[in-house]
């Protein structure tokens, strides 16, 4: 268990690297990692005065690279300004969303 | 039994996170005045400075970097702030390059709830100590 603990705490500093890679306002989001399931939940927004501001084409970039992350099984999305995006939960790596 | 030094101007706010990080079995040592908070860090050992940006006399990112010229330690900025988490601000983009995408700082907006708090303080002890054991 305390092996399994260490892996989610790693795969939790990863995310929040690649979400810093793309100026994410990290107040904003929460990352959660639970038996190497990775569930953000919040707004994904940039910091203040980075621009250009989030666009339909970036969340897609940013989930990948977090799928890509060593270790990583699933990715849950729970994020309150994606509206419209819309992910296969399709296995390993696979990510589900629910916007609103 | 894991050390966290909270830095706030708000004893309200000290209070809280005194009270709810020894309900998850941390010790806090609080203090509320900037040069109490880097002497306090000098002598004694913390595993994670919990740090308000805004501090009468002193900016958060200055006190945050003499903090860095002790020692290496994670930090949780905890500001009512967003603006203030901005490349518009002297000398962030260099802490966001540097020690963020270390993944060894994170944000937290007030007003914040105890579950965010938990979250945030847990992930950022626990990667310290999965990078000091070099586990990976």
């Amino acid at each position: 268990m305390e092996a399994d603990r260490k892996v989610d705490l790693e795969i939790n500093c990863r995310v929040r690297r690649v979400l810093v890679r793309h100026w994410i306002d990290l107040g904003k989001v929460s990352i959660r990692t639970s038996r190497c399931v990775v569930s953000l939940n919040g707004s994904l927004m940039r910091l203040p005065h980075v621009a250009p501001d989030v666009d339909a084409a970036t969340p897609a970039v940013i989930f990948e690279e977090i799928k890509r992350v060593p270790d990583v099984r699933r990715l849950q999305l729970n994020l309150d300004n994606l509206d419209g995006l819309a992910f296969d939960n399709a296995g390993a790596g696979g990510a589900t969303a629910k916007s609103g | 039994m894991k050390r966290v030094l909270a830095v706030d101007d708000e004893p309200g706010v000290l209070e809280l996170l005194s009270e709810s990080l020894a309900v998850k079995g941390y010790e806090a040592v609080t203090t509320d005045r900037a040069d109490e908070a880097l002497k306090l860090f000098r002598d004694q050992a913390f595993d994670l400075v919990l740090l308000d940006l805004q501090m009468p006399g002193k900016n958060g990112f200055e006190l945050y970097r003499e903090f860095g010229s002790v020692r290496e330690v994670p930090v949780l900025f905890v500001s009512g702030y967003s603006r203030l988490f901005s490349p518009a601000s002297p000398g962030f983009s260099d802490l966001w390059t540097g020690q963020f995408s270390l993944g060894r700082t994170d944000i937290l907006y007030k007003p914040f709830t105890l579950a965010s708090l938990f979250e945030k303080v847990e992930a950022l002890i626990g990667s310290s100590e999965v990078t000091a054991n070099g586990s990976r």
